[in-house]
C-alpha cells in the first residue's frame, strides 16, 4: 500500500470544527454530559487542547490590523512524522509506523509509561488515567482499510482537508502554494514536505508558519537521541562491570590471606 | 436564492453582506473556495469581523443598520462612473419607464404620506401609460381560458402602454429619478454614518462595480443581517436593484441569494407557512377585500407577466384543498378559505393579540419563541395568558417550559402545556427544499423512539379528529373541517408523504393522473394542485417510489446542454427545483436582446439562430410543441423578467409600504442622528408600546445578535449535544479592547448587558474583531452575542439575548429588528 | 577467638530493608525498562510493577532517613568521619585500590581506620546517586504537572542514575558478600550478628582495629 497523507489548506479552512465533531463521533469520543463539565475558553477554540478524547482542534490566532484583524486558522492534531519521536520513545513496541506511514497506538502494547505524552514536540499523545493508556489520531486506518477518507476530511465542507497518495498531496500543496502566493500571500509557505522526513499530514500555512502557530524545523528532541542509547549503554555497562569483576575474581582466586600478606603489620 | 450553491462558484465577484456565510452556511464555502481558486474576489461586509471575513479577500466593517447607505452610495458611484451595464440597463430594466411627474421625495418622505395613519397613498406611485392594450380572450388569443367553461367569472384586468424613454434622458424616468435620488449619498456621507472607512469603501464599490462589465457575473450573498431590519425589505430590494445595474440577475454567478437559516425554511415558505400568503406566493384573502372569488381574481390577478395565470393556480388549489365540494356554482368553495380580517397577524402582533387575551391557544411546531422571539422576555409573559399550549418538538424548549422560566412562578400560571414528541430529520420521509430552491427527496433511515411521531403523522390525526368531531358533533362553520380533503393517508390510515407529494404537484381531476407541470393547470376546475410552483416535482405516474421521481433524481453528473461546450454546474438530473427545474432565475438576462450569451464561457440559455441551446431550463416561453410533433422555438425577446408586470426587472417598486426606493433611515434605537434626511426611521413602520424603546443618551452601545457554527437557532438541536456544546460551550458576548478598557472588562468577566426591555448575563470576549466605530464624528462602540442560550437544555444554559432585541418591525413584513438595538454593559459584581 | 562489634542493630535491619528495597527496585525497574520481558510475564504485570517500584522507592529513601532520625547522633557522627580530610594511606589505598582488585596477591594495601577511603568514595557516589534517583524519580511520578522538556531529561537522569547505582550495587556485592577472595567472611556483618573476628578487622581496617581491641569496649569473645 502506498502512502497516504492528509492535505489541510489553511487559506480555505473557515474553523467550522466540523473536523472536531466528525472525529469524536467516527471514533466514538465522548465529551461530558453535563453542563458544568464545560468552561469559556475565552476565544473561539474550544476545546483549548488536545485531550485523551480530543485528537484534532482547529487553533485560532489572532493579529490585529486597523480594519479588521487576520484571523489564522490551524488544524492541531497528530502529524504522523516519519522520524517520529513518540515511536522512538515507546519502550513497548506500542507506537509504530503502519504501511500508509500513520503513526499508530497499539492499546495492547501501551502501558501507560507517557514517555511519548512527553516526547512528541507537538504535544499530540495524551493519557488517560482511567484506563492508563495513551491515545492520539490514528488517520482512521479503519477507514482507510476500507477506501474512505479520514473523518475530519470527510466532512469538511469548504476542501480544506484533503486525503490521498502522500506525493499527490505534496504535488496539491505545491500547486496551491503557487497560486496563494500568485494571489498575494507572500509569506505562505509549506509544513510537513520534509520536516522530520515528512509528515503524513501536509500543511499550507498561508501567512507563514509562525502567523499559524507551527513550530519550524521541529526535531525529535535531543534527549530521546540521548536517551536511546541507554539501553545499550546500560547493557554495556552491566557488562563491563561483570567482566571487571570476573576478571577480578579470577585473580583473586587462591588468595590466601596468610600467604600473601607478606607485609602484614606487626604490632 | 435567485440562483443556487454550486453557482456561486461561477462568479467573479462574491460579495457577503448582510449574512455569515462560511458560519451559518458552511457549504456555501464549498463553492465560494472554488470560485476563489478560479480567480474570484470575495468581499465580506459586516459589523463584525467573522469567519467568512477570516477568508475573505477584503473586509468592510458596517454599523449594524446602515446597509441602504452603503448601497445608496454603491448606486451613486455606479451612476456617476457609468459602471452599470448600459445594455442591461435600457433591455432589461425599467431604467427607461416613466414616472408620474407627481411622484416626489423630499427629505426623507416620499409623496403620498399621512402622518395620521404613518401611511402612504401610494396614488402618486405610478408610471406614465398611454393606450390600453386589453388581454386577447378570444379564441384563438393567449387568454382565452378566461371563457373557459366552469372558469369562474371575473373581468380580466386591462393593462396599460407605458410610456419609455429609451435614452434614459427624461427627468421622469427611473433612471433620472433614481440619479437624482441617489445623489445625496455621497461617498464621505456614507462612510460617515456607516463607519465604514472611506478608502475601504471606495475598494469594494469598484469591486463589486467591476462585475457591471458585460460578460462578468457578481453575486450577493445574504441572510437576516439584510432582513432583521425595520428597512428590511428595503435592504433586499437594494440588492436587487444592485444586481439589475450591474447586469448580475440571470447570470451564471449572479443574482440575489438569500442563505437559508434552517434546513427546510424555503420550503416552509413557498408552503405558505405565514399569515399573509396561501400555499405558492398568493395573497391570504382579506374579508373587506376579498369577500368573493370573483373580488380576489380582479384583484389579485395582475395586468401581465406570468402571474396573469394567478386564476389557474386558485383554483386548483382550492380543488385540491376541497376536492368534489369546490365546484363552479359553489365558486370552487372560495368562502371556506379563511379570510383576514384585516389586522396584522404577524409574530410580534400575534404575542401582543396573545398579552391582551385576544389569542387563547398556541400551536408550535418546531418554535421557540421563548428564545427566538424579539424581546422574548414579554412574549414569555404574554404566554401566561394562554388557555393551552401544544409544543411538537424533539426537546422540552424554552417555550414549552415558558412556566419554569427563571422569572415565571409555576403556581401562578393556568396554561395548560401539551409537549409531543416529534421526530427528527432521519426519522421521517418527504421532500424538503434548500435555499437553491432545490427540492430534495429524503428518505427515513431509523424509527423514531418512542412515543415520537412524524409531523404529518400528528397533524394527520389531529385533522382527521377534528373531522369526526366536526361531523359529529357540529360547531361553528363545521364545512371548513368537514369539506377538507385529507386522504395523504395509507391504507393503514397512516399519514402518506408519497401521498402527499402526489396532491401537491397536482392532477387531473377526471382521471386522477399527475400533470406533467403547471403550464398543464386549468381555471376551469378540471385540475387540482396544492402548489404549483412545486409542480413537476412529483410528475411520474408509472412509479409511486420517491427515486423515480424528479424530487427524488440522484444523477450528479454535470452535463454540458446539447450543442454547448461547456457546463455550467446545473446539475439537472439531481432532484428538481422549482419552478420547473429552474436552476437559475430570470436567466433569460444571461444574454443580450439577440440571445448571445454575455458571457460565452459560462452559458446559461442562447439562441443559435434557430433554436435555444441550454445549460437550465429557460425562464420565458421558450418554445411550443406543436400537435404534429414538432417544436416552435420562440425567438429572441426582451422581456427577461416574466414575473412580473413590467416583463422588466424592477429599479423603481411601487409595491412597497415605505417607498419605490430604498432610503436611508436610522434603525429605531441608534446611537446617532440620521444625517441623510430628516426623518430618522422609516415613517411606516408600526410601534407597539411594549416595544420599550430606549434613547442613545441611556443605552450609548450599538448591539447587533448572529449564530454560531457550533450552535442552531434557539440551541435546542446543540445544546443538548455535548459534542457540539464542547466546541462553544457558553454564551458570551463579544467587544472591543477599547470597550473593554471603558467599562473595565477582561475575557472572561461576567457581564450584564441591559435596556429597557430586559437584562442579561454572559461571559465577556474581548477581541479586536470588534472595533469602535467612527460615525458621524462620534466613537460608537458596538458588540454582539449569539442567541443560541436559554434556560432548558442539558448540557449548556446561558442569558437569552432576545431579552434584548426590540419587538419592531419591517415596514412591509413585520420581520423583527433583531440586528441593531441599544444596550449598556457593565461588570457583574460578585 | 576475638570479635569486634562492628555493626550496630539498627545498621543491619537499615541494611535488611535497604536490601529488599533495591532487590524490589532493581527487579521492578528492569520489567519497566524493558517492557518485554513484564508483557511476557502476565497481563497487569507492567501495572504492579509500577506500583512496586514506587514503594519500593518510597522505602529505599524513607529508611536512611528514618535512621537518621533515630540516631541522630550516630549519623552525624559518620557524616563527620566522611568529611574528614584523608591521610596519606587513605590516598594511597585509592591509587592501589584497581591494581589490588585485579591483582590481590602482589598488591598491598596500607592499614585503614574504620572508613577505608574507597568505602567512603563509594558511599558518596550512592547517596549522590539515589537523591538523583529519587528526585528525578518524583518528577517522573508527577509528570503531568511538568513540562514535558523537564521530564524528558528526569527520564534520562533516572536511567544514568540507575546505570550508576547498578555498577555501585554489583561492585558493593562483589566485595561485601566476600566473592573477591580477600574480602571472604565479612558477609555477617551487616546480614549477621554485626561482628567481625579480629583477624578480619586488622585485614580490612588495621587502625581501627588496634583501636577497638586497645580499648576492648566492643570486643567480645566467643
Amino acid at each position: 500500500m502506498a502512502e497516504t497523507a492528509i492535505f489541510y489548506d489553511a487559506s480555505k479552512c473557515t474553523a467550522c470544527k466540523g473536523c472536531q465533531v466528525a472525529c469524536k463521533q467516527w471514533n466514538q469520543l465522548s465529551s461530558p454530559l453535563t453542563a458544568d463539565e464545560f468552561e469559556f475558553t475565552k476565544s473561539y477554540q474550544s476545546p483549548l487542547e488536545l485531550a485523551d478524547k480530543t485528537w484534532i482542534i482547529i487553533t485560532f490566532a489572532e493579529v490585529d490590523q486597523d480594519i479588521g484583524i487576520e484571523w489564522n486558522f490551524m488544524r492541531n492534531a497528530c502529524f504522523h512524522c516519519t522520524d517520529a519521536a513518540c515511536e522512538q520513545a515507546c519502550p513497548t513496541g506500542a507506537i509504530s509506523h503502519v504501511e500508509n506511514g500513520a503513526v499508530v497506538i497499539d492499546q495492547e502494547k501501551c502501558i501507560g509509561c507517557r514517555y511519548c505524552v512527553n516526547s512528541c514536540p507537538f504535544g499530540v499523545p495524551k493519557w488517560r488515567e482511567a484506563e492508563n493508556k495513551t491515545f492520539k489520531c490514528w488517520l482512521c486506518q479503519d477507514r482507510q482499510a476500507n477506501g474512505r477518507s479520514p473523518g475530519c476530511v470527510g466532512t469538511c465542507p469548504t476542501g480544506a482537508l484533503t486525503f490521498g497518495e502522500r506525493p499527490a498531496m505534496v504535488a496539491a500543496a505545491q500547486t496551491r502554494l503557487d497560486e496563494v502566493k500568485a494571489a498575494g500571500s507572500d509569506k505562505a509557505e509549506l509544513y510537513g514536505v520534509d520536516e522530520l522526513d515528512g509528515m503524513h499530514v501536509i500543511f499550507l500555512a498561508h501567512r507563514g508558519l509562525e502567523a499559524h502557530g507551527l513550530i519550524r524545523d521541529p526535531q525529535v528532541p535531543g534527549s530521546i537521541k540521548f536517551w536511546q542509547l541507554m539501553k545499550p549503554l546500560s547493557g554495556l555497562a552491566f557488562a563491563a562491570t561483570f567482566g571487571g569483576l570476573g576478571i577480578s575474581f579470577l585473580a583473586s582466586m587462591g588468595y590466601d590471606r596468610d600467604s600473601n600478606n607478606v607485609e602484614e603489620v606487626e604490632e | 436564492m435567485t440562483n443556487h450553491w454550486v453557482d456561486i462558484k461561477n462568479a467573479d465577484v462574491i460579495m457577503a453582506i448582510g449574512g455569515n456565510n462560511a458560519e451559518n452556511h458552511p457549504i456555501s464555502m464549498k463553492w465560494v473556495t472554488e470560485a476563489k481558486a478560479n480567480g474570484a474576489e470575495y468581499i465580506v461586509v459586516d459589523p463584525r469581523f467573522t469567519r467568512s471575513a477570516a477568508v475573505a479577500d477584503t473586509y468592510g466593517p458596517l454599523r449594524s443598520g446602515t446597509d441602504i447607505a452603503f448601497f445608496g452610495g454603491l448606486f451613486n458611484y455606479i451612476i456617476e462612473n457609468e459602471k452599470y451595464h448600459d445594455e442591461y440597463v435600457k433591455n432589461y430594466t425599467t431604467a427607461s419607464w416613466l414616472v408620474s411627474p407627481d411622484y416626489g421625495f423630499d427629505d426623507g418622505l416620499f409623496t403620498g404620506f399621512d402622518d395620521a395613519s404613518g401611511k402612504y397613498d401610494k396614488a402618486t406611485w405610478i408610471y406614465q401609460t398611454e393606450g390600453e392594450a386589453p388581454w386577447d380572450t378570444s379564441e384563438t388569443g393567449a387568454f382565452s381560458w378566461v371563457n373557459a367553461p366552469n372558469t369562474p367569472a371575473f373581468t380580466p384586468p386591462t393593462p396599460k402602454t407605458p410610456l419609455k424613454d429609451p435614452t434614459l434622458q427624461d427627468p421622469n424616468c427611473v433612471f433620472q429619478l433614481m440619479k437624482k435620488h441617489y445623489e445625496r449619498y455621497t461617498p464621505e456621507l456614507c462612510s460617515q454614518i456607516s463607519g465604514m472607512p472611506l478608502d475601504r469603501m471606495m475598494e469594494i464599490w469598484e469591486t463589486f462595480a467591476s462585475t457591471g462589465e458585460p460578460g462578468k457575473a457578481g453575486t450577493i450573498l445574504y441572510a437576516m443581517g439584510m432582513t432583521q431590519h425595520t428597512y428590511g425589505s428595503q435592504n433586499v430590494r437594494a440588492m436587487a436593484i444592485t444586481q439589475l445595474l450591474l447586469g448580475n440577475m440571470g447570470m451564471a454567478g449572479g443574482g440575489v441569494n438569500a442563505l437559508r437559516g434552517e434546513s427546510n425554511v424555503q420550503g416552509s415558505t413557498d408552503m405558505a407557512m405565514l399569515f399573509h400568503i396561501i400555499p405558492a406566493y398568493m395573497a391570504t384573502p382579506v374579508a373587506g377585500t376579498h369577500p368573493s372569488l370573483r373580488d380576489y381574481l380582479e384583484k389579485e390577478t395582475p395586468t401581465g407577466g406570468y402571474w396573469t395565470n394567478k386564476p389557474k393556480f386558485l383554483i386548483s388549489l382550492l380543488k385540491e384543498m376541497y376536492g368534489e365540494y369546490a365546484t363552479a356554482a359553489n365558486d370552487y368553495a372560495y368562502d371556506m378559505l379563511p379570510k383576514l380580517n384585516g389586522k396584522n397577524h404577524s409574530h410580534i402582533a400575534m404575542f401582543e393579540a396573545m398579552n391582551e387575551g385576544i389569542v387563547k391557544g398556541l400551536f408550535l411546531w418546531g418554535q421557540n419563541p421563548a428564545v427566538g422571539g424579539p424581546n422574548c422576555s414579554m412574549e414569555r409573559k404574554a404566554m401566561e395568558q394562554l388557555d393551552w399550549m401544544v409544543a411538537v418538538d424533539m426537546w422540552e424548549t424554552e417555550t414549552a417550559a415558558f412556566w419554569k422560566a427563571p422569572t415565571i412562578e409555576p403556581s401562578e400560571v393556568n396554561t395548560e402545556v401539551f409537549l409531543l414528541p416529534a421526530a427528527a430529520a432521519y426519522e421521517k420521509a418527504g421532500s424538503i427544499a434548500n435555499s437553491g430552491r432545490w427540492i430534495q427527496w429524503r428518505w427515513k433511515a431509523v424509527e423514531p423512539p418512542g412515543e415520537a411521531k412524524d409531523d404529518a403523522e400528528i397533524a394527520t390525526e389531529i385533522a382527521l379528529e377534528l373531522q369526526r368531531l366536526y361531523a359529529e358533533e357540529g360547531g361553528a362553520l363545521p364545512e371548513q373541517l368537514t369539506k377538507l380533503t385529507w386522504d395523504y393517508v395509507d391504507e393503514a390510515g397512516k399519514a402518506d408523504p408519497t401521498k402527499i407529494a402526489r396532491a401537491i404537484n397536482g392532477y387531473t381531476v377526471a382521471d386522477n393522473k399527475l400533470v406533467a407541470n403547471f403550464t398543464k393547470l386549468a381555471a376551469d376546475g378540471s385540475t387540482a394542485c396544492g402548489n404549483w410552483i412545486y409542480s413537476g416535482y412529483w410528475n411520474n405516474e408509472d412509479s409511486m417510489e420517491p427515486a423515480d421521481q424528479p424530487t427524488g433524481a440522484r444523477d450528479n453528473a454535470d452535463n454540458a446542454g446539447e450543442g454547448l461546450a461547456a457546463p455550467i454546474g446545473s446539475y439537472l438530473g439531481w432532484s428538481f427545483a422549482w419552478p420547473v427545474n429552474r436552476r437559475i432565475i430570470y436567466n433569460r438576462a444571461s444574454a443580450d436582446p439577440a440571445g448571445k450569451p454575455w458571457n460565452p464561457d459560462k452559458v446559461v440559455v442562447e439562441w443559435d439562430g434557430a433554436k435555444w441551446l441550454r445549460n437550465d431550463v429557460p425562464d420565458f416561453g421558450y418554445k411550443k410543441d406543436l400537435p404534429d410533433g414538432t417544436t416552435l422555438w420562440t425567438p429572441p425577446g426582451t422581456t427577461a423578467f416574466i414575473m412580473q408586470p413590467e416583463g422588466a426587472g424592477r429599479l423603481w417598486a411601487p409595491g412597497m409600504a415605505d417607498g419605490p426606493f430604498p432610503e436611508h433611515y436610522e434603525p429605531y434605537e441608534s446611537p446617532t442622528t440620521n444625517t441623510m434626511s430628516a426623518q430618522q426611521n422609516d415613517p411606516a413602520v408600526v410601534v407597539w408600546e411594549s416595544a420599550s424603546l430606549g434613547s442613545k443618551e441611556q443605552f450609548p452601545i450599538v448591539m447587533t445578535t448572529y449564530r454560531l457554527t457550533e450552535h442552531w437557532q434557539t440551541g435546542q438541536m446543540t445544546r443538548n449535544l455535548p459534542w457540539l456544546v464542547e466546541t462553544m460551550p457558553k454564551m458570551f458576548i463579544e467587544l472591543s479592547p477599547e470597550l473593554a478598557d471603558e467599562k473595565g472588562l477582561v475575557s472572561g468577566d461576567n457581564v450584564i448587558i441591559s435596556n429597557n426591555r430586559g437584562a442579561i448575563k454572559a461571559y465577556a470576549l474581548v477581541t479586536s474583531r470588534f472595533k469602535p466605530f467612527d460615525i458621524n464624528g462620534e466613537i460608537i462602540h458596538q458588540i454582539g452575542a449569539p442567541w443560541h442560550w436559554g434556560y432548558s437544555g442539558s448540557c449548556s444554559i446561558g442569558g437569552i439575548a432576545n431579552d434584548l432585541t426590540p419587538n419592531v418591525g419591517d415596514a412591509n413584513t413585520m420581520i423583527p429588528e433583531y440586528k441593531a438595538f441599544l444596550v449598556d454593559i457593565r461588570k457583574e459584581e460578585v | 577467638m576475638r570479635y569486634i562489634q562492628r555493626q550496630s542493630g539498627l545498621a543491619r535491619s537499615v541494611h535488611w530493608l535497604h536490601t529488599l528495597a533495591t532487590l524490589a527496585l532493581f527487579i521492578t525497574g528492569i520489567l519497566i525498562y524493558v517492557p518485554s520481558i513484564a508483557n511476557a510475564i502476565a497481563l497487569g504485570t507492567m501495572e504492579v510493577a509500577r506500583l512496586v517500584h514506587r514503594g519500593g522507592a518510597l522505602i529505599f529513601l524513607g529508611i536512611p532517613i528514618l535512621a537518621m532520625l533515630i540516631q541522630p547522633r550516630a549519623a552525624a557522627h559518620k557524616f563527620k568521619e566522611y568529611f574528614k580530610p584523608w591521610t596519606a594511606e587513605d590516598k594511597e589505598f585509592m591509587k592501589k585500590f584497581l591494581p589490588y582488585l585485579f591483582n590481590p596477591k602482589k598488591v598491598h594495601m596500607p592499614e585503614q581506620g574504620k572508613y577505608k577511603s574507597g568505602q567512603i568514595l563509594a558511599d558518596g557516589l550512592v547517596i549522590v546517586f539515589a537523591l538523583l534517583i529519587g528526585i528525578s524519580g518524583a518528577f517522573l511520578w508527577a509528570a503531568n504537572s511538568f513540562s514535558p522538556e523537564l521530564i524528558r531529561w528526569m527520564y534520562l537522569l533516572h536511567d544514568v542514575s540507575m546505570i550508576m547505582m547498578g555498577i555501585l550495587l554489583l561492585g558493593h556485592i562483589y566485595l561485601g558478600a566476600g566473592i573477591f577472595k580477600p574480602y571472604r567472611g565479612t558477609g555477617r556483618l551487616m546480614f549477621g550478628d554485626g561482628k567481625v573476628s579480629e583477624a578480619d578487622a586488622r585485614y580490612h581496617w588495621g587502625k581501627w582495629a588496634d583501636e577497638e581491641i586497645t580499648s576492648g569496649e566492643h570486643v567480645v569473645k566467643e
